[in-house]
């Protein structure tokens, strides 16, 4: 009964409405990301209920992934990074005259992906919390730092740079008052640190100022959309593509579990596999191939109920959107981890139900209005960006209604941006903000529990199984990306490929 | 001067010199102790790791620059009126700060001309004062 409630609750159904048609927008927009979105909107929901917050963001969740499609079809410019995939072949079915089909093929194969990530999420997540309970602190610590490894040898070309913007996302995650001795910490006397810098002010700004003024760099071009035709591209083609759907829905999963793999890499290996696979392929891929659209949408939305799995069970994100939402609980006064399905399990439900909300909100509003979203993304950045500005000064004034965290956001939009142009991703600066005072608790904690003895506490990790594949996992993760190892790896790995070619008899 | 965002020594004296004031503050928090509760002991270790991955990204020679911009006086204009703005903020109410902002915004970006741009900043700062002091019942700055 208490579940019917909350499923038939009409303002959470409102919301998710609201969120999905403001993701869409949002994802459609491109330079407006649905980490931006989310991290706005994490500040205007501190005062709602946890079950209202949770509604709109995962609306917006799904109604982002799901809309970067959009302006990749139809302008070949995608909206996020998880839509690249799809305008390889989107665009050119849209040259073809075949935008519309393309926009319902990526729709409908959104939402399959998107209920079969749910569905898969919901089997399996209570089954991984259940065993995360047999975590330690020291395991926590080596899940973080290894989270924080793979979102950075992963999203960017060098490691050390990812390594430097999360220990700089640590660094600004002490700032503030000891979470033990309860002493100052890089406070330089001011009285107004000593509350520490709120993370979600520099979410907003490293997300928000910083992509203000990348957006201003690209110029302010409006782009022109092509003609669509009919959308429903119909039944017999969905069934066409079941088994490419339900390949594209397990690789989607999969990679959102993995932490720091989100839907952008998800669509990216989907579309590689359906590449690789199909082998008589409605056109030639690249030229317009509807199977170029179904693998990467039904994967960047499956993508999206993998991503939850470690963030519920662990509270370890799988990508940056999660990363945000794990924010948004801790706003909440909730504990993302395995303890959070134990404790409060309204909140893995709530998040079950706005994501079908959600699904169901992504076919009316995906195949319904296209023309209204065209006009929508033909809208000059110059009009928008000033407008954007204004909304983060509001997002990060409201969190503490303090003047000083609007000076914070902005000057962390600045950092953000000198950042990207030296080549820093900014996202192993979140994860580390956000995670830092779990991974110095958890580390602060195991020593303790070692007695003070960092050998005692390497010799308990290398003997327990857990820590042992986790300490494995952040060698391995840290070693696969030096140079010399690789090198040498890839001379081992020619020796190998040589001795094992027939020799060639000279004659 | 151009400001040379790519080059790795410059970035590396950067990390090292964050990395020196992290270890000071450790050091100030007297966490070259090894007690197990000390509170300089993570600082620390973030310290001495920030030092080492300067050392990395100087050996990890200079990066592809960025793209020139589109138009590079309207980045650093906009720029310059994002910082300009939390001062004004501090002498007007914020619709008027904003509804300035805006307006000014919009002329600098070249969205639209002067009377459009001040309906528009109008209405955009009534839409938002409504929206997040009334509806997500928001304290505005």
């Amino acid at each position: 009964m208490e579940t019917l409630a909350l499923v038939f609750n009409p303002l959470l159904i409102v919301l998710t409405a609201v969120g999905v048609v403001g993701g869409i927008f949002v994802g459609a927009m491109p330079g407006l990301s649905v980490t931006m979105a989310t991290a706005l909107l994490i500040s205007f929901t501190y005062s709602w209920s946890t079950e209202a917050a949770l509604a709109m963001m995962m609306g917006i969740y799904f109604g982002g992934v799901y809309g970067g499609s959009r302006s990749a079809i139809l302008f070949n410019i995608p909206g996020t990074p998880s839509a690249i995939a799809t305008g390889l072949d989107g665009y050119p079915m849209a040259l073809q005259g075949k935008a519309g089909r393309a926009i319902g093929l990526a729709t409908l194969q959104s939402v399959i992906g998107g209920v079969f990530g749910v569905i898969v999420m919901a089997l399996m997540a209570p089954v991984v919390a259940e065993f995360a309970l047999k975590f330690g602190p020291f395991e926590y610590f080596l899940l973080a730092t290894l989270g924080i490894l793979l979102v950075g040898s992963i999203g960017s070309s060098s490691l050390p740079r990812a390594v430097v913007s999360a220990l700089l996302g640590i660094t600004f995650s002490m700032v503030g008052m000891d979470p033990i001795t309860g002493g100052a910490r890089f406070t330089y006397g001011s009285s107004s640190m000593l509350g520490g810098i709120h993370f979600i002010v520099a979410l907003i700004g490293l997300f928000g100022v910083t992509e203000i003024l990348f957006q201003l760099r690209l110029g302010s071009a409006v782009p022109v959309a092509q003609m669509h035709d009919k959308v429903f591209p119909g039944w017999r083609t969905l069934a066409k593509h079941w088994w490419l759907t339900l390949r594209a829905s397990a690789i989607g999963f999969i990679i959102g579990a993995l932490p720091g793999l989100g839907g952008d890499i998800a669509a990216l290996i989907s579309y590689d596999h359906a590449k690789r696979t199909v082998r008589k392929p409605t056109a030639p891929f690249g030229q317009g191939a509807e199977e170029g659209v179904v693998a990467p949408e039904t994967a960047n939305n499956a993508a999206i109920g993998g991503a939850l799995v470690p963030m519920l069970t662990l509270g370890i994100p799988g990508d940056a959107v999660t990363a945000v939402l794990i924010g948004a609980l801790y706003v909440h006064g909730l504990k993302p981890g395995p303890m959070l399905m134990i404790d409060s399990p309204y909140v893995f439900k709530n998040i079950l139900v706005a994501s079908v909300w959600s699904n169901i909100f992504l076919v009316i509003f995906g195949l319904m209005a296209i023309p209204l979203f065209v006009r929508i993304c033909q809208i000059r950045r110059g009009i928008l960006l000033p407008f954007i500005y204004i909304i983060s000064v509001v997002g990060a004034f409201s969190i503490q209604n303090r003047f000083s965290d609007v000076v914070w956001m902005t000057s962390f939009g600045f950092l953000g941006y000198a950042m990207r142009m030296g080549r820093f991703p900014v996202g192993p600066m979140v994860l580390g903000m956000i995670l830092g005072p779990l991974m110095e608790a958890s580390f602060r904690r195991a020593v303790l529990l070692a007695e003070g003895s960092l050998v005692k506490l390497l010799t308990s990790a290398i003997t327990d199984p857990i820590s042992a594949v986790l300490l494995a996992g952040v060698l391995f993760t840290l070693l696969s990306s030096m140079d010399s190892v690789r090198r040498l790896t890839n001379r081992i790995a020619g020796l190998f490929a040589r001795s094992s070619q027939p020799q060639r008899i000279e004659r | 001067m151009k400001l040379a965002w790519h080059n790795a020594r410059l970035q590396a004296l950067l990390i090292a010199a964050l990395g020196g004031g992290v270890l000071v503050e450790a050091w100030r928090l007297g966490g070259f102790g090894f007690t197990p509760d000390s509170p300089g002991r993570f600082p620390l270790i973030t310290g001495v790791l920030l030092l080492l991955c300067a050392g990395l990204i100087a050996r990890d020679g200079d990066g592809k620059p960025e793209p020139p911009a589109a138009d590079m006086r309207m980045v650093v204009g906009f720029a310059l009126l994002i910082l300009a703005f939390p001062v004004v903020l501090a002498f007007l109410p914020f619709p008027a700060a904003s509804a300035l902002f805006m307006i000014v915004g919009f002329l600098w970006l070249r969205a639209m001309g002067w009377l459009r741009a001040i309906v528009t900043a109008a209405i955009g700062t009534a839409i938002i004062t409504v929206l997040f002091q009334y509806v997500f019942k928001v304290v505005l700055p």
